[in-house]
């Protein structure tokens, strides 16, 4: 019964989208290509006493972004990923977006997930103040999750230069084996089965910005497996992110919190979190200090990772990076050796 | 292991905020397109120089940005009408003025050219002209601190008018952001940002 109602909902909101879609004024249609590219140089240490760095070049995006403006209130955006010299080609995202109720955006098709700010809003490399991801977006939130479904958003001045904002959303969501410990193979497509848990998930981010700072508090829910009885196997995500601007300095700082159903009964909970500080300087120079840590509660995998890097901007468009990365895994053991160097030159265009 | 997203409070939860969004202002603050746009855009990214894209692209862009940005209605319209206002002709060369080109002599006043200045240019050039707005650190070259440039003082009213009007380097043309009346107070305000005469 719950299935049915769920079910009968969702028609509604479908039927409504493409209600309000067809009523939309013609307009003179745009379309507008973009995008951003970058080549890495990576060198890495090893284990292997006969190698103990191992260095290759990457052209890690040569992403392509159109964004098409087809009436007055609709509108839409696709990226196609090209990634690592063409080994992965995929559609990071591509909706409709229909933007004529104020402060109720909707957005139909496939977009990235609204959680916190990194996976949605800055992991670009020509938004991103370092060359890689944080290791909390890699172990606890599977950056950059993109999904199926329907995007509403919006946002109302609340006084001068600040405002309040909200994202709410229902996906297919995360979907993969049962007891499934690396969450980034839980956002692979899968055409056969586009939810495989015939379960939708749900979330949203709220967000309060003032002239100087902003925080907001993200939550997701929903299954990605299921048990051999039927039953749903749920991972919950919670996230906290703030950061604070004033004249190039900027502090940002993101939590997020995975609670992982598995078939034993137990839930597998993990956290992690990053902090991090940078300061464009009157010369075109940015340097980057950048803390990531996870945490597994029981099992084992925590990790911590210290990076530096400085950016040079060459132009508007152009900037060459440098991160040197300290991994530092269980418990703070330094004699694994993988500690890496990135250097990038991203362009945005 | 129960099923989550029927859960009422989550909808009762967004259908609140949704009215709680409805009932805000339409708009607070008086900011400028471009006091809105240094804020905004310079807030995740770099700022990019709005005579990077002709007017169509900044259309198609502000429709794609505000839904990421999660902008007000009205500071989409604002940034959009700044940007579209000051972004790249499709000519290579700038459009004829209606006057034919000659540069209408009129006298600037200071304190109109002071709002103006405030609302128009200190996104990039700051409240006191030191090339510190908020957008000015994403932006290379960085703005100048007016404050210490020399040669303004080498140029004529009429040349720094003609510079304010098609734009130099990352700074765009505001020819059909504002009035003639408006750049010339725009000079007038230099000039007393200059001799301290303010």
């Amino acid at each position: 019964m719950a299935k049915l109602v769920c079910s009968v909902r969702l028609a509604l909101v479908s039927a409504g989208v493409l209600a309000v879609l067809a009523a939309a004024p013609e307009a003179q249609a745009q379309f507008e290509l973009l995008g951003y590219a970058d080549l890495e140089w990576v060198a890495t240490e090893t284990d292997d006493p006969a190698d103990e760095w191992h260095n290759f070049f990457d052209n890690h995006h040569f992403n392509l972004i159109g964004v098409a403006w087809v009436t007055e209130d609709l509108s839409g955006a696709v990226e196609v990923e090209y990634e690592h010299a063409g080994e992965e080609i995929a559609l990071e995202y591509g909706y409709l977006a229909y933007t004529g109720i104020p402060h109720l955006r909707l957005v139909g098709g496939k977009f990235i997930v609204p959680f916190n700010r990194w996976n949605k809003d800055i992991h670009p490399t020509f938004i991103s103040k370092m060359p890689d991801r944080p290791i909390v977006y890699n172990n606890v939130f599977p950056a950059t999750y993109s999904d199926v479904g329907v995007w509403t958003s919006g946002a109302a001045a609340v006084g001068n230069g600040s405002r309040i904002m909200y994202d709410a959303y229902v996906v297919n969501g995360l979907k993969g084996d049962a007891d499934a410990t690396n969450f980034r193979n839980l956002t692979a497509n899968d055409r056969e089965q586009p939810d495989r848990d015939d379960n939708k998930a749900v979330g949203g981010r709220l967000g309060v910005e003032l002239p100087q700072a902003g925080f907001g508090i993200s939550a997701y829910t929903g299954d990605y497996a299921k048990t051999e009885t039927g039953d749903g196997l749920g991972i919950t995500l919670l996230g906290l992110d703030g950061d604070v601007q004033w004249q190039g300095l900027e502090l940002r700082g993101e939590y997020v919190r995975a609670s992982q159903d598995l078939t034993t009964g137990a839930e597998n909970e993990r956290s992690g979190y990053y902090l991090q500080a940078s300061y464009a300087t009157p010369v075109n120079l940015e340097p980057v200090v950048r803390f990531s840590s996870v945490d597994f509660e029981e099992a084992s995998g925590d990790a911590k990772e210290l990076g530096i890097g400085v950016n040079y901007f060459i132009s508007a468009s152009g900037t060459l990076r440098f991160g040197y990365y300290f991994e530092m895994e269980d418990e703070d053991q330094f004699e694994k050796d993988n500690n890496k160097l990135v250097t990038q030159f991203v362009i945005v265009f | 292991m129960t099923k989550r997203n029927g859960h009422p409070s989550i909808w009762v939860g967004l259908v609140g905020v949704f009215i709680l969004l409805a009932m805000a202002p339409a708009t607070w603050a008086q900011e400028s397109g471009a006091e809105m746009w240094g804020r905004a855009c310079a807030r995740c990214h770099r700022a990019q120089p709005p005579n990077k894209y002709d007017a169509d692209t900044w259309r198609a862009i502000m429709r794609h940005m505000s839904l990421n940005a999660r902008l007000t209605p009205q500071e989409e319209e604002a940034i959009t009408g700044f940007l579209v206002g000051a972004a790249r002709p499709i000519a290579a060369a700038p459009a004829p003025r209606p006057d034919g080109g000659v540069v209408a002599r009129v006298s600037g006043n200071s304190t109109s050219g002071a709002a103006v200045y405030r609302a128009q240019c200190t996104a990039c050039h700051g409240e006191e002209g030191k090339g510190d707005g908020p957008a000015a650190a994403g932006l290379t070259p960085r703005p100048p601190d007016l404050t210490r440039m020399e040669h303004l003082r080498t140029m004529s009213d009429e040349e720094l008018l003609q510079v304010l009007s098609v734009g130099k380097g990352s700074m765009p043309g505001f020819d059909k952001i504002l009035t003639q009346q408006e750049l010339t107070d725009v000079v007038a305000w230099l000039r007393a940002m200059d001799t301290g005469d303010r």
